[in-house]
């Protein structure tokens, strides 16, 4: 057997008193791409840092050994960890900026590398510079040398910090959530440039992340993390066909599926225990539908060989079978008029070099009871769409009606109070949707005395429980100061918030993309839940296509502030859809170790500064070849019905729009 | 009787302060048991700066509200033959054998007015510091929220207020021109209607929504305070319970007019960074009006720094009223405030030391408590 690159025997890290990491064993042979999966706490990162030397004052290694080619890393001198990193293991995180000094041309930066790790003359350092560029298929590699970090876009800095950790050649590359901070186009782009660096270098990674569907296109093998101990670990194929470990099947079943039947992802109720409390015997014991008493939450579970290559740490697993049941079928809709009209919306904004146009004429219908999920980069005017809406902003043109009422000239604040109560907004940022400064359970309670103002404290009291129920937090939650809640813990108090005016509109932007997978599909099902059971329309913003197939009505598509398609879901999914929708979902990924890698959009995004004549996805489109000669660059293509209420932006006649 | 040494004036003076240590004593030690459900408060009990910043302080506070039992004489009171005697001389026939720290120029007990003025001190300091960031809230908070040109027109006035030198407008106040003239009354009214504005508003924008306990709250602020108010702003309170002397009120003005500009840039820069979170967002949704967030889901969330904010300023503002007191500002002349002791003993600094030592002493060691404390509320803000 060869020299795996990487091999971590029992590992345990500790910061203080708490284990992070426990006992993670952990191979990685030389071409290997091994993936560490786990949702936020399960201390994968923190692994990284172990693998890197770079726990920082407070973490130390407790036992084990760790071993980089055969040589052993512990007890390592800080002056021979430098020399390591980079030149053996290279890191590409999250967060580019943070790997990049600022104030440095891109070019000058580069070229460090090559002088730092080989002494290679400045000329030389240059050239090579260049030619990692090329190979990462940087457009316009010069302009990119002599540019500083903040005039690239976010998918620009990563594949510069990409190049950076490739032009020193290291043996393993480790990957910590590298696209996280991405869009689905672009993170397509990166995908396939990893695993074109790993069929021509052969270079050995750690892919670090959460999302198994994106792990799936690039892993050899896959190793669940749970509460700092692994959970399972083998071959990616085996794990997605046959997974073993409970947590396991869960985070599977909970993995929204683009080309799916229309379901909600299946729930795993609970969250990941901090490492202060994590219970006696089986960490997952608590969330787990297998548990069994005076079995399970006794003594620590030993990690089992199950197959060739395959470990799992469950007592179970021989009678457990297959994947947890998967949620039912939503039922159809049942759509009634319209309540939401929007007419010609537009917002513009000013600013010293020229005019955003974050939303242009954007017309559209919401009907009662149905949901309509908004799609698009970053960028493309959603949360612009959602503040205008709910009077956060004031429009430049058009009109909201909402139940027939104009509002689009009262602000919040300044609208009725039965029409406030009407449209109420689930907000993005968990850290943010709740006033750090209040009791959660207060924040609710206020908006049920404005709502129904007037009613005894009593009443409100009930009220706030009865809400609490709806979104399945147990009342002695109210008590709790929102940093004592979990993320998703907080979404549900936003929800229930915004719930307690009975709304008939909702608007929610992306409610559920910060959180943890297992977690996004409790808080998904709440939310399908009660607009099913209150016959709410939702609005619900998202960038991640499959979620938006398995729950949506209808869907809405924006680009640069322009409406492209807008149309029912199954005919968006199935039958012919925009050139634009077709690339996000090409670019979206599958969870399916087996399908085709999903394929990128190339060219960048157009500056919403300076949006494009004509059609606004020309520069990126892969059909305008099709038409004849500048027809796309000229005219702007109306937004026209093909079906009874389905409208595309373009113009290819909708026959070669088909699948 | 003896004249003391240092031995024996320490012990004495210990002795003396033993209202201060009980309550010392009792107030950390039930801190400490309570730590861990004290939040950031209860963490300053695990730092060294914060722990005796906190002690510091507390012996201050301490001293001024058992000034009465600690000091040993009357602090007006002369007696003949004691006249810039050094500490420990004996004090025969009075309410105490010794003059503890020494006697001033006009024979008065120095110990005594140490005591006495800590209560002058912390009565003044940490009123106007509150008026003062009354004041920075009422104006910084829209400034900040709402943004433009309001913000423009306030920030403006703020730099005017800040570019005025303070020596001259000290000089300005103490002229007896001005002082006759209904000026200091009308800034003074408007100042202390700070204060009042602010808790009506709170309250308000709270419970605009039900209007029993709006009704209710509302009479509870506005009674005793306009009567409050009147008393001391307009020396108008018939039952003289609430009044000011002119002098004092003069000085009143000027601390809380130099302190206001300062604690609007904070309070405005605290507002407008908070003012784009999501839950600001969610208040303007629901239907909430300015007032309400302002006071209700931006302030809370700035009370680390203006916690920290206010104890520095607390500091500064003794120093302020120290050097008023300097100026022969305000005060009355016989007044036993550690800025005035200090100017009256600094004529015999090279001979008699004593006499503004022990003032200059006392405000040092209270500022530094209070600038240990802040700095350790800071730290503990950081980490949370
Ligand atoms: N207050 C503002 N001032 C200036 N430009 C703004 C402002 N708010 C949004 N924009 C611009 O308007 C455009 C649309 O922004 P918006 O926030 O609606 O995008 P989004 O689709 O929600 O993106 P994301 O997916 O990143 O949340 C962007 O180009 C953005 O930079
Ligand atoms: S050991 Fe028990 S609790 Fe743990 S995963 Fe297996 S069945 Fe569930
Ligand atoms: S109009 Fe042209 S550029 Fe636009 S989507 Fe259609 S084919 Fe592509
Ligand atoms: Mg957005």
């Amino acid at each position: 057997m060869t020299e795996p690159v990487l091999a971590l025997e029992g590992l345990t890290v500790r910061f203080g008193s708490r284990r992070v990491v426990e006992d993670l064993t952990l191979r990685i042979g030389p071409g290997e791409v091994l993936g560490l999966a786990g949702e936020s706490g399960s201390g994968k990162s923190t692994a990284a840092l172990a693998i890197l030397g770079d726990l920082g004052p407070g973490g130390r290694i407790e036992a084990g050994s760790l071993r980089f080619e055969g040589r052993e890393l512990r007890g390592l001198a800080e002056r021979e960890w430098r020399a390591l990193r980079g030149a053996g293991i290279a890191l590409v995180g999250q967060e580019p900026m943070a790997a990049l000094n600022p104030s440095m041309r891109v070019g000058a930066q580069l070229a460090e590398v090559p002088r730092l790790h080989g002494r290679a003359s400045r000329a030389e350092a240059r050239a090579a510079a260049r030619r990692a560029l090329e190979e990462l298929r940087l457009p316009d590699p010069d302009r990119m040398l002599a540019a500083y970090p903040h005039q690239l876009s976010g998918g620009q800095l990563q594949r510069i910090v990409l190049a950076m950790a490739l032009m020193a050649e290291p043996r393993l590359l480790i990957l910590d959530e590298p696209t996280t901070a991405l869009d689905v186009t672009v993170e397509a782009e990166i995908m396939a440039l990893l695993r074109g660096i790993r069929r021509t270098r052969g270079t050995a990674m750690l892919f670090i992340g959460h999302d198994l569907a994106l792990m799936a296109g690039i892993c050899d093998r896959l190793a669940v993390l749970y509460a700092g101990r692994l959970a399972e670990a083998g071959p990616v194929a085996q794990i997605f066909e046959r997974a073993r470990h409970p947590y396991t099947q869960a985070l599977l079943a909970a993995l929204p599926r683009i080309y799916a039947a229309r379901r909600p992802p299946a729930p795993l109720p609970g969250s990941q225990p901090l490492p202060q409390d994590r219970p006696p015997g089986c960490a997952f014991a608590p969330r787990c539908t297998h548990a069994r008493r005076g079995l399970c939450d006794r003594d620590p579970v030993p990690l089992e060989t199950v197959a060739l290559d395959a470990v799992v740490r469950c007592l179970r697993w021989r009678e457990i079978d297959g994947a947890p049941e998967a949620a039912p079928a939503l039922p159809g809709p049942d759509i009634g008029g319209p309540i939401l009209e929007v007419e010609g919306l537009t917002r513009r904004f000013g600013s010293g070099r020229g005019t955003v146009h974050a939303l242009q004429e954007a017309s559209f219908t919401a009907f009662e009871g149905e949901t309509l999920a908004i799609v698009g980069e970053s960028g493309c005017g959603k949360s612009t769409l959602a503040r205008l809406l709910m009077g956060l902003e004031r429009a430049d043109a058009g009109t909201i009606r909402l139940r027939g009422v104009e509002v689009q000239d009262r602000l919040a604040g300044r609208r009725p109070r039965d029409l406030t109560a009407a449209m109420q907004m689930v907000f993005q940022n968990p850290s943010d949707t709740l006033n750090p400064a209040i009791p959660a359970g207060r924040q609710v309670m206020r908006a049920l005395e404005l709502f129904q103002g007037g009613l005894p404290a009593r009443t409100l009291r009930e009220g706030l429980a009865d809400l609490l129920g709806l979104v399945r937090l147990s009342p002695a939650l109210a008590q709790r100061m929102p940093r004592a809640l979990s993320g998703g813990q907080r979404q549900r108090v936003g929800i229930a918030r915004a719930l307690a005016g009975d709304p008939a509109v909702l608007v929610a932007d992306e409610p559920v993309s910060a959180l943890d997978a297992s977690v996004q599909a409790a808080v998904i099902g709440t939310l399908l839940e009660l607009q099913r059971t209150r016959r709410a329309t939702l609005l619900f913003i998202s960038h991640d296509l499959a979620l938006v197939r398995q729950i949506a009505d209808r869907v809405m598509v924006l680009y640069l502030g322009r409406i492209m398609e807008i149309g029912p879901a199954h005919r968006i999914f199935g039958a012919l859809c925009h050139p634009y929708t077709r690339a996000l979902l090409d670019a979206a990924p599958r969870p399916d170790p087996g399908a085709p890698p999903p394929s990128p959009l190339s060219g960048e995004r157009p500056s919403a500064l300076t949006p494009p004549s004509g059609c606004p996805f020309h520069g990126r489109c892969p059909r305008r070849a099709e038409l004849p000669e500048t027809l796309c660059e000229d005219r702007l293509p109306p937004l026209a019905e093909v079906a009874p209420g389905h409208r595309i932006r373009c113009h290819l006649p909708p026959e070669r729009l088909r699948f | 009787m003896e004249e003391l040494g240092w031995l024996g004036i320490l012990g004495r003076m210990a002795l003396r302060f033993v209202p201060v240590w009980a309550g010392l004593a009792l107030i950390l030690g039930l801190g400490w048991r309570a730590r861990a459900r004290l939040g950031p408060a209860g963490r300053l009990f695990g730092s060294w700066a914060g722990l005796s910043g906190l002690t510091l302080v507390l012996f201050w506070v301490l001293t001024a509200l058992f000034a009465d039992l600690i000091a040993t004489h009357d602090p007006l009171a002369q007696l003949s033959g004691l006249k810039n005697a050094v500490p420990g001389s004996p004090a025969p026939g009075s309410s105490y054998p010794v003059y503890l720290l020494g006697g001033d120029s006009l024979a008065r007990d120095c110990f005594s007015r140490m005591v006495v003025g800590a209560r002058r001190v912390l009565a003044i300091a940490p009123a106007a510091t509150l008026c003062a960031l009354a004041v920075g809230m009422l104006l910084g908070l829209p400034a900040g929220f709402v943004g433009g040109r309001l913000d423009a027109a306030l920030s403006f006035l703020a730099n005017l207020v800040l570019a005025f030198p303070v020596i001259l407008l000290f000089y300005l106040l103490v002229t007896p021109e001005i002082r006759q003239t209904a000026l200091p009354r009308t800034v003074a009214a408007v100042l202390f209607l700070m204060p009042l504005l602010f808790l009506v508003l709170l309250w308000h924008s709270r419970f605009r929504t039900r209007a029993g306990p709006w009704a209710l709250g509302l009479a509870a602020i506005l009674g005793p305070g306009l009567w409050i108010w009147a008393g001391l702003a307009l020396d108008a309170d018939p039952s003289g319970l609430w009044r000011l002397e002119p002098g004092l009120l003069t000085v009143f003005v000027a601390v809380v007019f130099v302190n206001a500009p300062t604690a609007f840039r904070i309070v405005r820069g605290l507002a407008l960074d908070l003012r784009h979170r999501d839950y600001v967002a969610a208040a303007r949704t629901r239907g909430e009006g300015p007032w309400f967030i302002m006071l209700w889901e931006i302030l809370p969330n700035a009370r680390g720094p203006l916690i920290v904010d206010a104890c520095l300023r607390v500091g500064y503002t003794t120093i302020l009223l120290g050097t008023l007191g300097f100026f022969g500002l305000g005060v009355s002349p016989e007044s036993p405030d550690w800025g005035s002791t200090i100017n009256d003993g600094r004529r015999f600094l090279a001979i008699y030391p004593h006499a503004a030592v022990v003032p200059a002493l006392a405000l040092l060691s209270l500022v530094l408590g209070l600038n240990l404390l802040a700095d350790a509320l800071r730290t503990e803000a950081r980490h949370d």
